[in-house]
């Protein structure tokens, strides 16, 4: 009766053997055979909105010598709405605010939509939210700012099991594809 | 609460002990990977850092995927190190899980063996971590699957301001310098480990970390064969801008991905959050009242001779020498209550009776067996007079059909703690034979009980079994389960032999001090 144990546990072991390779060799679903999707990817450095105005003689005079600024300003960054239609069909519509507590961060934009593989209609736009009439301070383009007004409207044939990448390239919303 | 731990308790040392018994029914107990799985995910440890040191020679941060590509085309040796070093990664996360669940069917993870507990879990959860990092190295699609669903959990937590998740998004390049942070990760947490696993063992004495040698060399063979026949997947290498159907998936190691994809990062923080509280709080919601079966060991300074047995035997060095406080010239053994988990194991270590927790010293076995067991060997033909000494954790069944065969059954907590002067006073006041049964060694809830009884009965450590016993009437033997029936024949056999012996005389009067030659000299 020995050998006869001896090859249970020979197949026995081999089974076990088998299930750890096994349990290695699963195929696991994840985006499905026929997936496409629409990604957005880019940072935005916010502009910053500032409130400025001259201090009087009198402010100056109480502060101390090393703190008498003539103008003081106080200030926050921009919101911006990016909206996206896929097919003219609304897909997001949302208000972004800069990174970090204050919100004084860049604005990290990552967005991904599923979308049916094909010709699809992309339409997205990333624009400043506070209303704005003077041109861009030239500080914020020294700061290299987002431009208060991104757009992109296109027709894009997206393969089945691709990626269409939405990213800021030169200051432009740019597409690209695998 | 209370009720539902013991109950998950008894389920778990149930479940344990049928998968035990088919164990055994088709390998030598002494082999039972189950009551080895401590050792083997330590030795685990030590297969994963030999066949990492080798991978990580030829491993690229530059160029992560093709490197991992070209070590599992390499047919020579690279292919089957990274299939060997997969597959390990994975038994020793079985393997831990499988301890873990010992223990706690056991109920050993309380008291001072919360450290152990305590570590060992947070070792899992390192691990766990470990392998993630593993996988992402690999960067190939399941690396990249890992890699997001990781950092989906990361950029909830208000630690980074940019996503994590950005790296991954296919408008620029995977910097080599987060392969790089995630390489020095993955070498950074088995050095962790390693500091884990010395936390692990440091309240027990003489830890064991490598399993018996055929299952060590056998484990290793096994590992190699199965990766030389089944190499481990690799999947096509990462591509963000593509959106693989499937990717490779490894059960032991990344089951949680499944389970939190498509679900909130909160909700997935939450219920990793609460199995660790659970798993943390194991010690506390499992720890027994110090009284009655668990009340820690104490010394009768009296009777303590010095002789330091009691230290070298102790499981989990609680009991340490000190001076004396009266005029003796010897050092007295003192017990650390926070270190003792009331095992029991001092309490047969000392010849003359002096320690133990109280109601289990070798002076209480002796009038438990006077008072309960003797009066039961006054009658009977000799067949009836065999006493069966068996270690509570054996099975049930066993005590049964022992019981039908006739035997008078003694049950001890385990057989460590069975003092050899209860074997003498059996067999000189009635008992034909004393047959005792424990667990196999490496699964003795108290660690070494079966070792030390053996070494005591046949190789006289302290406190040995006297020479002038006669070694034809004992029978120190091992009751694996499921193997009930061999116990038994075994009983059968050793019945039918001390009958066909000469019966001794019964000695009606024995003193207790005859029986403990240390005792003469102390005045009690």
């Amino acid at each position: 009766m020995i050998w006869l144990r001896r090859v249970v546990l020979l197949v026995l072991g081999g089974l076990a053997a088998w299930g750890l390779a096994a349990s290695s060799a699963v195929d696991l679903p994840w985006h499905g055979a026929n997936a496409a999707a629409l990604r957005l990817s880019w940072v935005a450095r916010p502009e910053r909105i500032e409130t400025c105005r001259d201090l009087t003689r009198e402010e100056l005079d109480e502060r101390p010598a090393h703190m008498r600024q003539a103008r003081e300003c106080v200030g926050a960054s921009a919101t911006y709405r990016l909206s996206i239609a896929v097919d003219g069909q609304p897909a997001v519509e949302r208000v972004l605010r800069g990174a970090g507590l204050r919100n004084d961060r860049a604005i990290f934009v990552l967005d991904e939509h599923p979308v049916a593989p094909g010709a699809r209609r992309v339409a997205i736009r990333f624009t400043r939210v506070e209303p704005f009439e003077a041109p861009m301070d030239s500080t914020d383009v020294r700061r290299g700012a987002v431009p208060r007004d991104l757009a992109l409207d296109t027709v894009v044939t997206i393969p089945s099991t691709a990626v269409a990448l939405v990213s800021l390239v030169d200051g432009r919303l740019a597409l690209k594809l695998p | 609460m209370v009720s539902l731990v013991g109950a998950t308790e008894r389920l778990t040392r149930r479940t344990l002990r049928a998968l035990d018994a088919l164990m055994h029914r088709v390998a030598d107990w002494r082999l039972n990977p189950l009551h080895q799985s401590g050792t083997i995910a330590a030795y685990l440890l030590a297969v994963l850092t030999v066949t990492g040191l080798y991978l990580i020679l030829f491993y690229r941060v530059g160029a992560p995927a093709a490197s991992v590509q070209r070590i599992a085309d390499d047919p020579w040796l690279g292919s089957w190190m990274r299939s060997v070093h997969r597959y390990a990664t994975d038994l020793f996360l079985v393997a831990a899980v499988i301890h873990g669940a010992r223990v706690f069917g056991q109920a050993r993870s309380w008291g001072p063996r919360a450290r152990a507990w305590i570590s060992g879990v947070a070792l899992v959860g390192v691990g766990l971590a470990c392998a993630w990092t593993g996988f992402v190295m690999a960067w190939d699609s399941f690396g990249q699957r890992v890699a997001l669903a990781g950092a989906r959990l990361f950029d909830v937590l208000p630690v980074l301001s940019e996503p994590v998740t950005r790296i991954f998004a296919g408008d620029r390049p995977v910097p080599s310098a987060f392969f790089f942070l995630n390489l020095f990760v993955h070498i950074g947490l088995p050095l962790m480990m390693g500091v884990g696993l010395w936390l692990h063992v440091s309240k027990v004495a003489r830890p064991v970390l490598a399993p018996p040698r055929p299952l060590r060399w056998g484990m290793v063979v096994g590992l190699i064969v199965l990766a030389i026949v089944l190499p481990a997947p690799l999947g096509p290498a990462a591509d963000p801008l593509r959106l693989p159907a499937t990717t490779p998936f490894n059960l032991s190691t990344s089951w949680w991905i499944p389970l939190a994809d498509g679900r909130s990062p909160l909700l997935v923080w939450s219920v990793v959050s609460l199995v660790v509280a659970v798993a943390v709080a194991v010690p506390f919601v499992t720890r027994r009242p110090r009284e009655g079966s668990f009340t820690p060991s104490v010394v009768d300074p009296r009777l303590c001779t010095g002789c330091d047995q009691c230290t070298q035997d102790c499981p989990w060095g609680a009991i340490t020498m000190v001076p004396r406080d009266d005029d003796r010239p010897t050092l007295v053994a003192l017990v650390d209550p926070a270190l003792c988990v009331s095992c029991g194991i001092c309490a047969a270590s000392c010849a003359p009776m002096g320690v133990g927790p109280d109601g289990r010293t070798g002076r209480h076995q002796l009038v438990h067996i006077r008072s309960r067991v003797l009066p039961g060997l006054r009658t009977g033909d000799a067949a009836a007079r065999v006493v069966a000494v068996l270690c509570g954790q054996t099975d049930v069944a066993l005590r049964a059909q022992l019981g039908a065969e006739g035997a008078v059954i003694h049950e001890v907590p385990c057989i460590g703690t069975l003092h050899t002067s209860v074997i003498e006073l059996l067999l000189r006041q009635g008992a034909s034979g004393v047959f005792v049964a424990g667990c196999p060694p490496r699964d003795c809830a108290a660690r070494e009980g079966p070792k030390w009884t053996e070494l005591r009965v046949y190789h006289d450590r302290e406190a040995e079994l006297q020479a002038r016993v006669d070694r034809r009437r004992v029978l120190l033997t091992t009751a694996p389960a499921g193997l009930a029936g061999a116990t038994v024949a075994e009983f059968v056999a050793f019945r039918d032999a001390v009958v066909a012996l000469d019966q001794p005389t019964v000695e009606d009067d024995i003193d207790l001090r005859l029986l403990c030659e240390p005792l003469e000299k102390t005045a009690v």
